[in-house]
């Protein structure tokens, strides 16, 4: 009943983007680039039936995953082993810094050139975006533990191995989380630009297609479409790290 | 930073760039369009003399600076309005929850369609998702300030429009110019998606330029200038931010500096 309530009062903030797709369908077709809101339906339809739909939303996820799994495992194992060492941290510093400047979609052409229309272009390109907030965070987290753990570890005599299981990972997986939710919309955004740049098999293959064409209802359903989506993963990954927070819960 | 660890910082990046020259030079990696750190740095007088590099970055420049204002601007006044007013946030949040999450490039095609190949289209794919952060961070900034100095501008017996000004708004600087900051990497990202696709003008452009016509070594330079736009975006909004509020950026924040779009 609370939950309902809640909700309730939750979606009256709802209106002004109701109210203004309201007024957008009631105006109709004021002009051809601005179809109404009906038109964009019909038009995901029409793509769902001729079978274009689902095979570019799966591409796009299948990228996305692997690209963001892979990007996460790389970029939480380098930040443990620059993190670890002091040196290491001050040599890679400025390094980093600056490649992390570079706005990334500039490295789509260089990776096309480089690696061609392949699946390992797509994962080294969207890696290259959304490791950043795992591997910084990570190396912050590691940088944070307090110097005294460690002199704790080595007075208990635990291995360099045993140290990093038991006292270094457990510290930064607040850390790795943080960063894996930050990396998420990144690697959304740098996925669908790639698809874009390439005309590839995607969402953003066929948005490109649909703009290209002058079908404006396609290209604002799918416009949609990828804000729900959107949604959809972020609303996902906050639920996936409420619940890993509550078994790797940050210990002041 | 002290000089000790600026040599190290340096001396990083000379052992990549040496480890990237002996790799090419010696023939250990095949790739037929990876040139050396040299033979980029060979092209760079040709992108004086052929190829205008100043106009394009100072077009990318302009379009990331005006996109980034105009943002700033909004959502600033929209991010005051749902801070203050617990009425708008009621009537209003949900529809900023509903359309932050989509992500920005999606409206590429959308402005291609209305503006085509123009600056208009850059603007317009810069603007709107640089808004969220400003919007979010002055919202929650204002909100986080501690009721003590609602409770201390009623002693003072200070007007509404008072205390917004004297109290809550310098309670909510030091937010809004982390909102600033994380804002000012999205609308440099922003432009050069838009470059690329969208308005063939910029830096962006002339990196998918140099790429089709097949000279690695000047889209490298191109790389290399864009991340250095980056770096002095960055640089000069976290200066200002020490000019405005001395302070502001003492702690530095991981998260915050890590995020973009």
């Amino acid at each position: 009943m609370r939950m309902l309530a809640a909700a309730l009062a939750w979606s009256r903030g709802t209106l002004p983007l109701l109210a203004a797709l309201a007024l957008w369908q009631a105006l109709g077709h004021v002009s051809p680039q601005f179809p109404p809101p009906s038109t964009w339906l019909a038009a995901l339809a029409g793509l769902a039936r001729a079978g274009r739909l689902a095979p570019a939303v799966a591409e796009t996820l299948r990228i996305l995953v692997i690209s963001l799994v892979l990007s996460t495992v790389a970029g939480f194992a380098l930040g443990l082993v620059i993190g670890m060492s002091p040196r290491l941290r001050q040599w890679s510093e400025m390094l980093l810094e600056y490649v992390r400047a570079i706005p990334q979609p500039v490295l789509i052409p260089v990776f096309v050139l480089l690696l061609g229309y392949s699946d390992l272009m797509k994962v080294v390109v969207i890696g290259l975006a959304c490791v950043w907030p795992v591997l910084l965070n990570t190396i912050a987290g590691v940088a944070a533990i307090p110097p005294l753990t460690f002199e704790v570890a080595r007075s208990l005599r635990l291995t360099r191995s045993d140290t990093l299981r038991k006292i270094v990972v457990p510290a930064t997986v607040p850390s790795l989380l943080l960063g894996l939710r930050v990396a998420l919309p990144h690697a959304i955004i740098i996925t669908l630009v790639m698809e874009m740049f390439t005309g590839a098999v995607g969402l953003g293959g066929l948005m490109i297609a649909a703009q290209r064409k002058f079908n404006a209802a396609e290209v604002f359903g799918l416009l949609v479409l990828v804000g729900g989506l959107g949604l959809l993963l972020t609303g996902l990954s906050a639920a996936a790290e409420r619940l890993l927070l509550a078994r790797w819960a940050p210990r002041a | 930073m002290s000089a000790a660890r600026t040599l190290r910082g340096l001396g990083g990046i000379a052992l990549v760039l040496l480890a990237w020259q002996g790799v090419v030079g010696s023939g250990l990696a095949t790739y037929d369009y990876l040139p050396s750190p040299v033979a980029i740095a060979a092209s760079v007088p040709e992108l004086f003399y052929d190829r205008g590099v100043i106009g394009e970055t100072l077009h990318t420049l302009g379009a990331t600076l005006a996109g980034w204002g105009i943002a700033v601007a909004i959502g600033l006044v929209l991010g005051a309005l749902l801070g203050f007013s617990p009425i708008a946030r009621a009537w209003g949040l949900a529809s900023v929850e509903l359309l932050r999450p989509m992500p920005a490039v999606a409206l590429v095609p959308a402005a291609m369609l209305l503006f085509g190949f123009s600056i208009a289209t850059e603007l317009v794919v810069i603007v709107i998702p640089t808004i969220w952060p400003v919007l979010v961070s002055t919202m929650r900034g204002i909100m986080a300030a501690p009721a003590r100095l609602e409770d201390v501008a009623r002693t003072l017996r200070l007007g509404r429009i008072e205390t917004i000004r004297k109290v809550l708004l310098p309670a909510a600087a030091p937010a809004v110019l982390v909102g600033c900051r994380l804002a000012m990497s999205t609308a440099l990202v922003l432009a050069v998606v838009a470059e690329m696709i969208g308005n063939p003008e910029g830096i962006g452009y002339a990196v998918v330029r140099e790429a089709q016509a097949l000279h690695p070594d000047l889209m490298f330079a191109y790389v290399l200038i864009a991340g250095m736009l980056g770096v002095l975006l960055n640089a000069g909004l976290v200066a200002l931010g020490r000019l405005l509020l001395p302070g502001a950026f003492n702690r530095p924040s991981a998260v915050a500096s890590a995020s973009a779009p």
